[in-house]
């Protein structure tokens, strides 16, 4: 004889997620430091800019600790280094977006009462680090107009998550054959409230104002 | 693409949960996915199948009930479902975050969660 039994769960799978990164956010927000997580594609210039911002800061008296995310590799980990940032590199093997739990352990090995400013440099991914919140203040995405002009439709809701959005290499985009005002008009439609800013991070260009929008607490 | 993982723990859970009450086997499992997550549903039954081997959960049937958004204007207040935009070149819906009644910006309130409602359980007497 058997008898069969319904369980009930009304348990959220992405919820163990939210609740340590809640923690997390609480975590940085007690030692007063502004937080910030870079996601975007692989290739937009995420780490060009995360060095800009290390040396923004510098400039303005303001010491960085960054965790960068990765598949394998230590490259963005010493590009960072080189500009003086305290940095933890963490390889996330098959991952492909870093997750609280991570950060959680890899903000341990930073001496939080060093730093003003904490970035999080997640692995290039427009899909899956949108479920997974890392409890930074702020969430930016990266994209780059190599890349194309569709992207924004092509991921829509990275791009309605974030608190600032960056669309980065304007100045190849005669090259690529992409119109900037493509990707703007999606921006404008799908994420309406977003503050967007149309860079070249290698030239500067818009740059500072991006990073005192972001740094603006 | 973290179907794998998400599966995973639905799978440990629901085992857990089976172990704990003695049940000898698990036949179905009921999944809310929200339509804001980047689950995709077919991916996340495989995954489930595969994983669920050898376990209490092994051939049990995955429901998924799909979840629309629910959006709250922080202007004028709305609550409720989310506008969409259809792009037929891509066969996709898009839920639009911007608030129906006014335009305004607006706060999900559901739409992004992966729910283990509830599950069948076999219990040997």
């Amino acid at each position: 004889m058997h008898k069969i039994i319904d369980v009930e769960f009304e348990a959220d799978v992405l919820d163990a997620n939210r609740r340590i990164a809640d923690d997390v956010g609480e975590h940085l927000d007690s030692h007063g430091i502004l937080s910030v997580e870079f996601m975007g594609s692989t290739g937009s210039g995420k780490t060009l800019i995360i060095e800009k911002l290390v040396d923004h800061l510098a400039k303005n008296g303001k010491r960085a600790g960054v965790i960068v995310g990765d598949v394998a590799g230590d490259d963005d980990y010493r590009r960072i280094k080189a500009h003086g940032a305290e940095v933890v590199n963490v390889n996330t093997g098959k991952e492909c977006h870093l997750d609280a739990h991570l950060v959680e352990h890899a903000s341990e090995k930073i001496d939080l009462d060093a730093i003003d400013c904490l970035i999080v440099e997640n692995v290039g991914n427009l899909i899956c680090p949108a479920d997974f919140p890392l409890g930074t203040k702020k969430r930016v995405v990266v994209i780059s107009v190599t890349e194309g002009d569709d992207m924004v439709r092509k991921h829509p809701v990275i791009f309605q998550i974030a608190d600032a959005i960056v669309v980065n290499k304007i100045d190849l985009a005669p090259y690529v054959d992409v119109d900037l005002k493509v990707i703007q008009t999606d921006l404008k439609r799908i994420a309406p409230h977003v503050p967007a800013f149309m860079t070249d991070a290698k030239h500067g260009e818009n740059l500072e104002t991006f990073m005192d929008a972001i740094l603006d607490e | 693409m973290h179907e794998f993982s998400v599966a995973s723990s639905i799978v440990s859970s629901v085992a857990a949960e089976a172990a704990r009450r003695g049940a000898s086997r698990v036949t179905d499992v009921y999944l809310g996915l929200g339509e804001l997550n980047f689950l995709c549903m077919e991916q996340l039954v495989y995954a489930i199948g595969i994983i669920s081997e050898h376990t209490a959960l092994e051939g049990a049937t995955v429901h998924i009930e799909n979840r629309p958004a629910r959006i709250r204007c922080n202007s004028c207040g709305y609550e409720g479902g989310a506008q969409h935009e259809e792009f037929g070149e891509f066969h996709q819906s898009i839920p639009l975050l911007s608030c129906p009644s006014c335009g305004g910006s607006t706060d999900i309130l559901e739409g992004r969660e992966c729910e283990i409602v509830n599950a069948t359980m076999v219990m040997e007497e």
